[in-house]
């Protein structure tokens, strides 16, 4: 992947990373602090709930201290005893009890039988044990518990609270208690108070309820003693919505600081990487040969334009080395060149000369007899031997010297292959076997190729001029050539640079023909492979890119 | 035409012919009677006549069927009823006959019934003695308006201001009491004023084969305080099947042991009828009263026809009942053993034990003005108007 994608890749990353890490804690850190904000504030109901219970609980008192007060009261005390009890002590509590507000009122006598209820008026002359139980608590106090009621289907049980006073009359007593149930009406109230779905639960099942509360919602318990709970359900769907709403705007914010981050990512990735490209293309054309590449500093950090000015100087410091190695590799090819140049030339000199001597010497010894003309001829063949040698080492020389770039083209390798091959045939031990798969494409100099085939065939031919044997010739479908002798081989220490100029194990050989056929496979991106084959001679494999 | 329409009908019908009645007879010195009924009911099917009041109202659009037919025995076993009404009569007959309700045993006795041009013949089973009183039953009431034919007949001594019409109005006890002391109505249905009438509206607890809440109810039932404080005066404890006034006894039989307590506690529905409020307060003191004993009792409150049609289809554990008692203890028994068949068919003897339990009999209340004059009662206490007059103060 390319630095500069790299680079605004990590810049995107950090962003969505900021946005990950950074949106969720303030989203989670806003959530709580409404949501505490909003406990705070039920806690605050609540208070008022239990102010609201208080006062409910001094009203209950303070009716009772009035009806303990009352003469309707006193009336049935002091008739309590009497058989059958008087109408005005069995209708006293349904009297009493409805103008003061009250819901229960039942009274007793002082064994717990109920002289007239209120609530239950069919309780009249039966033990009423919850309510007399009320009456051993501690003077004034409150209690909560269930009572029984008539309902429409029989009788129900409800929660309420209740307190009791004991009314004497000379040493009889009797006793009030009464109180309110925690009726609907009540947490009608106490929804219109707090605002919260009010339920009055009493034996784990819901007695009333009043008020709605959209969910979710966070409910408080508040106890009513022993016998009930007020559950109070506040809605949080106002939180709930203004949660989602904030949310929703740090996501589009979110959204837009991603989108600003990969835009500037993008900008400052691209600012600092066009700089480091053009200095790996600079690098990548001078690896590719191609001397004194400058790289413009006009833009980038301070510190890619001294990287770059570095980089142009190590290129100008480069290629004026490479100047310098190049001249004198020159000096030392064309010495080479002269040297080879002289030595292939001396050698034909030395015959040419002594040849010549002898002519020489021998017109000088007299007469040109049978004798002369015989050394003539033989020195005059001799002569012309060498400078048709010496011919040849300049041909060879002068072809490896022109080798011309070659031209590409597609062409059917197959047919080329054969059609050099036609020119050879069985001669003397020396046979030619052809294994050469049709139709091979491969793109290339036609001719270039078709001398690398010549030198390679002639290679073999060479090695195997003495010994004679098979010449294989092999066109795999995968555009690969393999040429096979039954020579001696290679020796061991020659197989390493059998391609360089030069390197020959012939006596006549100018050791440029493999150099010749290398170079030619090197410009069509293709190699040439040697190896000496386990039951003998060698095996020159030509590889090529196929099409 | 339902029968609620046909009876108001007949309610303008009686208003319209008395008036006329007396226009065309004697001087229009009446005025009219302002009759008041502590009752919120407004069904007026005799059949379903159950309570004092509603029984008195239905003595003010119907007449009895003893009262328009002349009785005589052609043979003891043989009722001849001669009324110028016969098909009215038949039809009542008829449909008491064929109407499941307690009442049907008022003509248990009645084999047969054929009717001729002037006169209607019962085949009895046996003498039926009894048979001429029960026809006096509000509950065989024939739908004629009743003071027309007494009005036409002109018996009256001339100078008495008899009334020329009558206008009904229902309402609670206390604006009753509050219009008599007014004197803005003349006469009061309902009333919680004592009386010697005759009472014999009963109330009974259905518990039809449960012996261990039998058990409980006549053991817990104190039917003393029952009657003092949570049902409409007039009214006495009934210790017997049949009330003081047929018979019955008056005095406590000792109380039965308490049953155990029932454990796990058991659901029993007792039905009612729900435009009662004696029946609720009932109810109510004996929830109170079984709960102490184990029984969890359920109110299924119902209208007075739902009740009749429980009762008849037998299918409820626990009922209250009120039935008007013919004055005859005979008949009487007759209807309470029709009453604790519950629709079935009776049986050849009569059962040993009927599945009853008495609680307390009633009778109608009344208050009047002192302008109201004669007002008398026939022989279940139901008034008579037909003699009243009003007086001037």
């Amino acid at each position: 992947m390319r630095l500069r994608w790299t680079l605004a890749l990590a810049f995107v990353a950090l962003a969505v990373l900021q946005v990950a890490v950074v949106v969720p804690l303030a989203l989670n850190n806003l959530s709580s602090q409404l949501s505490r904000q909003q406990d705070a504030r039920i806690d605050q109901v609540m208070v008022a709930v239990d102010a609201e219970a208080e006062r409910l609980r001094d009203d209950v008192r303070r009716t009772m201290d009035e009806l303990a007060q009352s003469t309707g009261l006193e009336d049935v005390a002091r008739d309590a005893a009497k058989v059958p009890a008087p109408p005005h002590v069995t209708r006293a509590a349904t009297q009493l009890m409805t103008p003061r507000g009250l819901d229960v009122l039942a009274l007793l006598d002082d064994e717990g039988r109920t002289l007239s209820s209120g609530h239950l008026p069919a309780r009249l002359g039966e033990p009423d044990d919850p309510l007399f139980a009320v009456t051993r608590q501690p003077a004034r106090s409150i209690i909560a518990l269930i009572i029984e009621l008539p309902g429409p289907d029989g009788l129900i049980s409800a929660p309420a609270v209740v307190t009791a006073r004991p009314i004497d009359y000379g040493d009889r007593r009797v006793w009030a208690v009464g109180g309110v149930l925690l009726t609907q009406a009540r947490a009608q109230n106490l929804h219109r108070l707090t605002g919260a779905r009010v339920e009055v639960w009493s034996q784990a099942a819901l007695f009333t309820g009043a008020g709605t509360a959209a969910a979710p919602t966070s409910t408080r318990v508040f106890r009513v003693g022993q016998a009930a709970e007020l559950r109070l359900a506040f809605s949080r769907a106002d939180l709930l919505a203004t949660v989602t709403e904030v949310r929703r705007a740090f996501l589009i914010l979110a959204a837009l600081g991603l989108l600003l981050s990969i835009g500037v990512g993008f900008v400052v990735s691209r600012r600092v990487t066009r700089p480091v490209e053009a200095l790996t293309d600079a690098a990548r054309k001078i690896a590719a040969g191609e001397p004194g590449i400058r790289v413009e500093a006009k833009a980038g950090t301070p510190e890619l334009r001294a990287l770059i000015d570095t980089f142009n100087r190590m290129t100008d410091d480069l290629k004026l080395a490479t100047d310098k190695l190049v001249a004198s590799e020159r000096i030392a090819a064309w010495q080479e060149v002269a040297r080879r140049l002289a030595h292939e030339i001396k050698n034909p000199l030395t015959p040419i000369r002594m040849s010549s001597e002898t002519l020489l010497a021998a017109s000088q010894r007299g007469t040109l007899d049978a004798k002369f003309h015989t050394l003539f001829r033989e020195s005059a063949v001799a002569v012309l031997e060498e400078v048709e040698r010496l011919k040849r080492i300049v041909d060879e020389f002068s072809q490896f010297a022109r080798l011309p770039r070659p031209t590409l083209a597609p062409f059917n390798l197959s047919d080329a292959i054969s059609q050099v091959m036609s020119l050879y045939a069985d001669h003397g031990s020396l046979r030619y076997q052809r294994a050469i798969a049709p139709g091979v494409e491969v793109v290339g100099d036609r001719d270039q190729l078709t001398q690398v085939v010549v030198n390679l065939v002639k290679n073999a031919e060479e090695a195997m001029a003495t010994t004679g044997g098979t010449l294989t010739v092999r066109l795999r479908p995968d555009a690969t050539l393999e040429i096979e002798d039954e020579g001696p081989g290679i020796p061991p220490d020659l197989l390493g640079r059998l391609f360089e100029p030069y390197v020959t194990t012939k006596p006549q050989g100018t050791g440029l023909g493999l150099t010749i056929a290398q170079r030619i496979a090197n410009e069509h991106n293709g190699r040439i492979e040697v190896q000496n084959r386990a039951e003998g001679g060698a095996r020159f494999r030509l590889v090529l890119p196929q099409t | 035409m339902s029968c609620r329409q046909a009876h108001h009908l007949i309610v303008v019908l009686v208003m319209l012919l008395s008036a006329s009645v007396f226009a065309g007879g004697r001087a229009r010195y009446g005025g009219t009677l302002s009759v008041t009924a502590v009752t919120t009911s407004t069904d007026l099917d005799p059949l379903l006549a159950d309570t004092p009041v509603d029984a008195a109202l239905v003595g003010l659009t119907s007449t009895p069927l003893c009262r328009l037919v002349e009785l005589s025995r052609p043979t003891p076993s043989t009722l001849r009823l001669t009324t110028t009404s016969v098909s009215e009569v038949t039809k009542t007959l008829a449909r008491v006959r064929a109407e499941p309700s307690p009442y049907r045993a008022l003509l248990a006795n009645v084999k047969s019934i054929s009717t001729g041009t002037a006169s209607i013949e019962l085949a009895l089973e046996g003498p039926a003695p009894a048979l001429e009183k029960s026809l006096c039953h509000p509950a065989l009431s024939v739908p004629i308006a009743p003071y027309v034919k007494n009005r036409a007949n002109a018996r009256h001594p001339e100078g008495r201001p008899y009334p020329d019409a009558l206008a009904l109005q229902r309402t609670d006890a206390r604006t009753a009491e509050r219009l008599l002391s007014q004197h803005r109505t003349h006469l009061v249905l309902g009333s919680a004023t004592a009386t010697d009438a005759p009472q014999l509206f009963a109330t009974y607890v259905l518990v039809p084969k449960n012996p261990a809440l039998r058990q409980a109810i006549e053991a817990t039932t104190e039917r003393a305080d029952l009657t003092r404080f949570f049902v409409r005066p007039p009214a006495t404890p009934m210790f017997g099947l049949l009330p003081p006034a047929l018979g019955g006894p008056t005095v406590a039989p000792p109380r039965a042991a308490k049953p155990p307590v029932q454990s796990p506690p058991r659901e029993v529905t007792l039905t009612f009828d729900k435009s009662s409020d004696d029946h609720r307060a009932i109810a109510e003191k004996l929830q109170v009263k079984l709960q102490l004993l184990g029984f969890r009792l359920s109110f299924r409150a119902v209208t007075r026809a739902d009740l009749r049609a429980t009762w008849a289809a037998g299918g409820s554990e626990l009922m209250l009942q009120t039935v008007l008692l013919p004055p005859v203890p005979g008949a009487a028994l007759d209807v309470l053993t029709e009453l604790s068949l519950q629709g079935q068919a009776r049986p050849p003897m009569p059962p040993a034990e009927l599945e009853l339990i008495p609680l307390c009999v009633q009778a109608l209340g009344v208050s009047t003005s002192r302008e109201l004059q004669h007002l008398t009662r026939d022989a279940m206490g139901l008034p008579r108007l037909d003699d009243v007059f009003l007086a001037s103060e």
